[in-house]
């Protein structure tokens, strides 16, 4: 089990998101001025808190799909790597210093090593920090800087953030269902959080269960080695369909009778080689179909642990289009 | 406009104008071909007095010659935490031949100081021309003799805190040998009769079990030495043959010679180190052994001890491992490798060797300490960083797949010959945004993509090759803020870790 998915400071803010909203609601009820300018600014306020917490969650996808394309600006503060070269060399230099103990100051050393990166260019690309050893000896290290933050911490965030707008979206709403605008956020919402929650339960369970199913093979080795049973067996097929097309055709399907070894056999010259090569091309056709068979229960494996995600997607969109048009007509009327 | 004599100046007549014949060294250079690899490979340098130009552990790549000013080197030994002063460097004096040579780790620091001038010659170059030419070897090699050997004997731990006099009389009469890949310099079960240093390449150690099962125990480079058996009392035996890896530079120090040297009371003390290091090697306290052990108590099968410990990973900077458990094969960590370089071609795949239930190491390059890519490249296109990052040079590289053939791992693979950027071809709208706009400009020189202006003549061979391809691999997205893979796997799924990290303690 995976969890790490569930172990994130994003939960508690979105958590204290909730709450906070929540207490508003049962105190403004409870508030001496009249209930109903303290119900619109409920209404009013909860909305915003719910859409920004639902941008929150769409980030994630933003972000991904930003990488994806290689439009991410984070590309745009690659340094040259001889950039990169000359701050390490530097670095070395500085450690020496550290470890010859000609430098003990801890601020020192990181103040070194930050003029180092600055002067290099390499500040945006490179982070130091100073640890102690188990001697208690400061010691520099470095590691990148990853600006936008692991994508991971994202998924927490898109995680966390997105229960908490449907939450909150439903109390905006008062969980009513008597509007269309009504019914379709609340129907979407509850889509996409039901379709999120059993998402996020197959992730986390699902790699578990995959990696069992595995065995001796994993998917992606079945997948390479059906790639080429599938390359072999068609060369072969070729060959066959020379000689014998309707023979190509029914070997390569494993359909034949008793009879196609010795047909085979035949179309291979005849004889004990004849033979033997057509034994060989049936091992070769078994191996590829148990092959092919192996990589396609994998695969309904992983099928079923992204199941959720033909619905979550879709509604997802959905659900965004019908934000934005609420946002829109509340904003214009 | 430049002189004529610019448009027609061989590489001999640059080599004058720069006055580089005055310097002894590269004076012993005869052949036009070897003036001319080497003025491919040569670059200028000046420093201000105190500027650090090598630092001790970092590996160089180049063969450094001062032309004019002092440089100090300096150098701390593993039981003192205070550099020493081993000497200065004066005009027409070198440095680096050793990292540039063995691509080892350079054993001192180098500063400036005063005002230096220097020349710098890449290792490929310098590797060409040390091959061609005898005289300039020789004076490569003498000077090691007076020089490196001192220092190189010093860490030495059989001879670490023996007498000056006795390292000064050793280093004039040991012997140098060169030996080919795959040559075995010493047959398990023989008499031992010498110690040896690696002073370039690698050698491993491979001990046959009672099964009959051949597996290396050891690897010996980096200034390493083995054969301390030799110097045992009795009829000392080899404890495992001992074959190189690549073309290797060995120091023999004969047995014999030794005790021959050694007064009775440092041969004594010789002899009592060789017994603790012997003891160590046969019970295998050395840090393979080790792990091969740990390994073994903790249900890995043999080929992922194979991988990890003798295929050596487990000696590899970091290697980048996939929690089963966890990932849910979306291929993010492939398809961010992707967008990250310029060729689109991935350098990560996910079919890497299983070791054990719930973690895979993938195949993407270990970066190894003895890296036979490297070793197996004639172009100089595989180079290490000063970090000892084994990096390709693109320009160098004619994709005649030496490396591919070379790499245990099945790492690298080709690509196309060059061509340009798709997203450079058709940059996004978002580039134009005033200030902003930087940012969204695609990733310039990760991998797949050279900034220099395209040149026919190899820098080494000084040919035009037929470039059939280029070999590419993991280059860690050099220059990046983030590593692709580990950056953007949704569920941390993916993670580099120190190899011994993945034995139980």
């Amino acid at each position: 089990m995976n969890r790490s998915l569930f172990l994130s400071a994003h939960a508690f803010v979105a958590l204290a998101l909730v709450v906070g909203v929540v207490s508003w609601g049962v105190l403004a009820d409870a508030a001496s001025e009249p209930a109903s300018a303290s119900a619109r600014d409920f209404v009013f306020w909860s909305g915003w808190v719910a859409l920004a917490a639902f941008l929150a969650a769409y980030a994630y996808v933003l972000r991904k799909r930003a990488h994806k394309l290689g439009y991410s600006p984070e590309f745009g503060l690659q340094v040259r790597k001889e950039a990169m070269e000359a701050a390490q060399q530097r670095l070395g230099a500085l450690r020496d210093k550290v470890a010859t103990r000609q430098l003990q100051d801890k601020g020192q050393i990181l103040a070194a090593a930050r003029a180092i990166l600055r002067e290099t260019g390499c500040s945006k690309v490179l982070v130091a920090r100073v640890v102690a050893d188990e001697g208690g000896a400061p010691r520099l290290e470095t590691r990148r800087a990853e600006p936008l933050s692991r994508m991971a911490r994202w998924l927490h965030a898109h995680l966390y953030y997105g229960v908490a707008a449907c939450a909150l979206a439903f109390l905006h709403g008062g969980g009513r269902f008597d509007t269309p605008m009504s019914i379709a956020i609340n129907s979407l919402v509850l889509l996409v959080l039901a379709s999120g929650i059993v998402g996020i339960f197959l992730w986390a369970w699902g790699p578990g269960w995959l990696t069992r199913e595995e065995r001796d093979l994993s998917i992606e080795e079945a997948f390479v080695l059906e790639r080429h049973y599938a390359r072999r067996v068609e060369a072969e097929r070729a060959q066959i369909a020379a000689v014998e097309p309707a023979l190509a055709s029914t070997w390569a399907s494993g359909s034949g009778g008793a009879d196609l070894v010795a047909r085979l056999a035949g179309a291979c010259g005849g004889g004990a080689e004849g033979e033997k090569r057509a034994r060989d091309l049936m091992a070769l056709a078994g191996q590829g179909r148990k092959v092919r068979a192996e990589l396609a229960r994998l695969e309904r494996v992983r099928f079923l642990i992204n199941a959720w995600r033909p619905v979550h997607i879709p509604a997802s969109i959905a659900l965004l289009a019908a934000i934005l048009v609420h946002v829109i007509a509340i904003w214009l009327y | 406009m430049g002189p004529a004599s610019d448009t027609t100046a061989t590489p001999r007549d640059e080599f004058r104008r720069l006055g580089l014949d005055r310097v002894p060294v590269l004076a012993a250079i005869a052949k036009d071909a070897s003036i001319a690899t080497l003025m491919r490979g040569i670059e200028h340098h000046a420093c201000a007095p105190g500027a650090p130009l090598v630092a001790q552990g970092d590996y160089t790549n180049r063969l450094w010659i001062v032309l004019q000013g002092l440089a100090d080197q300096y150098r701390v030994d593993p039981d003192s935490d205070r550099p020493r002063h081993m000497g200065a460097l004066q005009a027409g004096e070198w440095f680096g031949e050793g990292s540039a040579l063995s691509n080892q780790p350079s054993l001192v620091s180098v500063e400036a100081k005063t005002a230096l001038a220097l020349v710098s010659i890449d290792a490929a170059a310098f590797k060409a021309v040390y091959r061609q030419e005898k005289a300039f070897a020789q004076m490569v090699d003498e000077r090691y003799r007076k020089r490196s050997l001192a220092a190189h004997l010093r860490i030495v731990p059989l001879f670490r805190g023996l007498p000056e006099a006795l390292l000064a009389r050793l280093q004039d009469s040991v012997q140098f040998e060169t030996h080919p890949a795959g040559k075995v310099v010493a047959q398990e079960g023989q008499p031992a009769d010498a110690v040896y240093l690696v002073r370039a390449g690698a050698v491993k150690c491979v001990r046959t079990a009672k099964d009959g099962r051949q597996r290396i125990v050891g690897f010996h480079m980096d200034n390493a030495s083995f054969g301390e058996a030799a110097l045992a009392a009795g009829e000392p035996r080899w404890i495992g043959s001992y074959e190189t890896m690549a073309p290797t530079d060995l120091v023999k120090v004969p047995a014999a010679l030794l005790r021959e040297l050694a007064g009775p009371e440092d041969a004594r003390r010789i002899e009592g180190t060789a017994r603790v290091i012997q003891r160590q090697e046969e019970g295998g306290g050395s840090g393979l052994l080790d792990l091969l052990r740990k390994g073994a108590e903790a249900g890995l099968s043999d080929d992922a001890i194979e991988v990890m410990v003798a295929g050596e990973s487990a000696k590899g900077g970091h290697a980048l491992v996939i929690d089963l458990a966890k990932c849910v094969r979306c291929n993010a960590c492939v398809e961010s490798c992707v967008a990250v370089h310029a060729d689109r071609v991935p350098r990560l795949s996910k079919t890497g060797t299983r070791i054990s239930t719930q973690k895979t190491l993938a195949s993407a390059c270990y970066h190894c300490e003895i890296p036979e890519c490297m070793m197996a490249c004639n172009y100089g296109a595989i180079r290490r960083d000063v970090r000892g990052t084994i990096e390709f040079v693109w320009d160098n590289c004619v994709g005649c797949t030496s490396c591919v053939v070379g790499c245990p791992y099945n790492v690298i693979r080709m690509t196309d010959p060059p061509k340009e950027d798709r997203r450079a071809e058709s940059p996004s709208i978002l580039a134009e945004l005033p200030l902003l706009g930087r940012l969204f400009k695609p990733a310039h020189a990760c991998g797949g993509k050279s900034d220099a202006p395209a040149s026919k003549v190899h820098k080494v061979t000084g040919r035009e090759e037929n470039v059939a391809g280029k070999a590419v691999k993991c280059d860690l997205c050099a220059g990046l803020p983030f590593e692709a893979c580990v950056y953007n796997c949704p569920c941390s799924a993916i993670e580099r870790v120190a190899p011994e990290a993945l034995f139980p303690d």
